[in-house]
């Protein structure tokens, strides 16, 4: 038998022991996954995996290769995300491997204090990704289509000077005037798409999102697992409110709460002594 | 060419997630257990670094796919490059 490491995939908060059967997509190399009570209440999600395939070496050298990690990222993704369903999930980060379950166990056992209050947060909530991009090219597209078809209207005559400088007012508008327009709506989404939220956070990242469109809005937001209808329909009214060309809203989820290990930071204004 | 959108388009196609968000998320906010390997956290970096120069966010993978999904992720790269690539050459022979 080749010597194996425990892998970690996440821990679980469920009465009972959650079922494994239908779990989709282990490490590659692994034999499946199995259970293992860490808590009261509290599962880890593990794998045994060739200790030749997942050593220092390895994770080093496979660190530097797309694929590799790719493929390993949505193995691990795919697991953590067949316990969604249970009360609470807490993901752990790709490539927590320990040398048996044992260690696995006494290292949550260590920790077991900021766990079980992840946990607790946790209870039957999941995050949602929310983006807002401000597509630039598209938005002078636009532009470009409505003069052009005015002038089809007048006979597909030759743009006329003012015609031309008109043309050029509106495209240079696309960059100030309605850039700053979008960035106003952004906000006015984060805003009320948290009012809908058990927490939110935000990163502000203004890199682009792709050649010529800008990440206005990069969001994730806590939502009860009930609550969830009523969070995409809160965003779909929102959205139809946003008025302009090149505005794209796009929601993923439900994820892990990956964004919200952290405890919320305390509200400065309105901060009176919590706990 | 990019392709047009009507007044503020809301795609909410919640089941679809892009891969390096994946990545993103499963590499760097995980609960950190200090496990008996730890990642030199510079390497996790540096990998971190190039995915995003690979990968573009608006590139999108079903999570559930089969696992040939990132040759088809590239693959379907490399087509819209060169589709891009025609494109700007006629562009750049065909006006006027």
């Amino acid at each position: 038998m080749t010597p194996s490491l425990t892998y970690v995939y996440c821990l679980v908060r469920s009465p009972k022991a959650p079922a494994t059967g239908a779990v989709r997509g282990p490490m590659p190399g692994a034999r499946g996954v199995r259970v293992l009570q860490a808590g009261p209440d509290t599962w880890a999600i593990v794998s045994s995996v060739p200790a030749r395939e997942y050593d220092e070496a390895m994770l080093a050298s496979g660190l530097q290769n797309i694929d590799w990690v790719g493929r390993r990222a949505m193995a691990h993704e795919t697991v953590v995300e067949h316990f969604l369903t249970a009360p609470a999930v807490l993901p752990l980060q790709l490539f927590t491997l320990f040398t048996s379950d044992e260690r696995a166990l006494e290292y949550v056992a260590q920790e077991w204090r900021r766990i079980d209050r992840i946990l607790t947060r946790f209870d039957r909530q999941l995050e949602w990704g929310l983006r807002l991009s401000f597509d630039e090219r598209a938005a002078r597209q636009a532009v470009e289509d409505s003069h052009r078809s005015r002038r089809t209207r007048r006979g597909g005559e030759a743009e006329s000077g003012a015609a031309y400088l008109a043309r050029k007012r509106d495209l240079f508008d696309v960059t100030r005037v309605q850039l700053a327009a979008a960035r106003t709506a952004a906000d006015r989404l984060y805003r009320a798409m948290s009012r809908e939220a058990t927490e939110a956070r935000r990163r502000r990242s203004t890199e682009q999102a792709t050649p010529g469109s800008r990440l206005l809005l990069d969001a994730a937001f806590l939502v009860p697992a009930r609550g969830a209808g009523a969070f995409r329909s809160a965003l779909r009214q929102q959205a139809r409110r946003l008025s302009g060309s090149g505005l794209v809203v796009s929601l993923t989820g439900p994820w892990p709460p990956y964004n919200f290990i952290d405890p919320p930071r305390p509200r400065r204004a309105a901060s009176k002594k919590r706990r | 060419m990019p392709r047009r959108r009507s007044d503020a388009e809301a795609v909410l196609d919640s089941s679809e997630a892009s891969l390096l968000d994946i990545v993103d998320n499963v590499l760097n906010k995980g609960v950190v257990l200090s496990g008996d390997l730890t990642i030199a956290l510079a390497q996790v970096d540096l990998v971190y670094a190039r995915l995003s120069v690979l990968l573009c966010a608006a590139d999108r993978v079903l999570p559930n796919e089969d696992p040939d999904f990132i040759e088809r992720h590239h693959a379907r790269r490399r087509r819209r490059a060169a589709v891009r690539l025609r494109a700007a050459r006629v562009g750049g022979t065909g006006q006027k």
